[in-house]
């Protein structure tokens, strides 16, 4: 009942998420008619299939685990998890290669916004630990999925705010 | 390879990689990944550059 209260409110968190990028790409001017250019869009296919190839890894070694009787977690946590690093590393491998943005459009607001949902992640995650709420009979629970959250988007972030460094030098 | 006419050519328009890139409507990362030979673009882009360069595909893209 707990761990369905959680994924509820993880999917209620998700589609919050899109709701606050939507408004966050018209406030930054992000346009209909404004798309990716050509090479970005090679290198999006390029991150899309990483990120793929990354979550079918990892979701076989799910597989393997529960095989062999090592799982040291509770469902769905590891699949929830494959996807959340999957979509992760597609988010990172795309800012890395300044495919990330439209051209011209302004990152300022999105790494705002990508600050805040770390932060509440991370919050949520120690909040989650303090209350011994994950771990279950000695195995990690769905709650943990926000530690995990909290690592991507932390890492999302930090790609953001390197690749922005590393733009500026090579100005 | 790195295609040091266009840098050229773009350094005697005095346009910095951003400002081109907003010209013909592309990224600075792909302005830049041109330049350096990272990238090569289509043809469709070739000639956005040469037309906001005022250079030929020969000037700017042509290898002896």
């Amino acid at each position: 009942m707990k761990d369905a209260m959680i994924l509820a409110a993880s999917i209620g968190a998700a589609f919050m998420v899109a709701m606050i990028a939507g408004i966050s790409r018209r406030v930054t001017g992000r346009q209909a008619d404004k798309q990716f250019d050509e090479r970005q869009i090679i290198a999006r296919n390029q991150a899309y299939m990483t990120g793929f190839f990354v979550t079918l890894l990892l979701m076989m070694a799910d597989v393997l685990l529960k095989l062999t009787g090592k799982a040291f977690y509770i469902d769905p946590l590891a699949e929830l998890s494959a996807v959340c690093i999957g979509i992760g590393v597609f988010a990172i491998l795309a800012i890395w290669n300044g495919a990330f943005l439209v051209p011209a459009q302004n990152p300022g607001l999105l790494i705002l916004l990508y600050g805040v949902i770390t932060v509440e992640r991370i919050l949520r995650f120690l909040s989650s630990l303090k209350n011994g709420e994950c771990f279950s009979d000695g195995k990690l629970t769905l709650a943990s999925i926000n530690g995990v959250l909290a690592f991507t988007f932390f890492a999302i972030l930090a790609a953001f705010l390197l690749k922005q460094h590393s733009d500026r030098s090579e100005d | 390879m790195k295609n040091l006419n266009m840098k050229a050519a773009r350094a005697a328009k005095d346009y910095s990689q951003q400002q081109l890139a907003d010209i013909v409507g592309v990224t600075r990362q792909t302005i830049n990944a041109i330049e350096k030979g990272d990238y090569n673009p289509t043809i469709k882009l070739c000639l956005a550059i040469c037309k906001a360069l005022d250079k030929t595909l020969d000037e700017l893209f042509w290898e002896d």
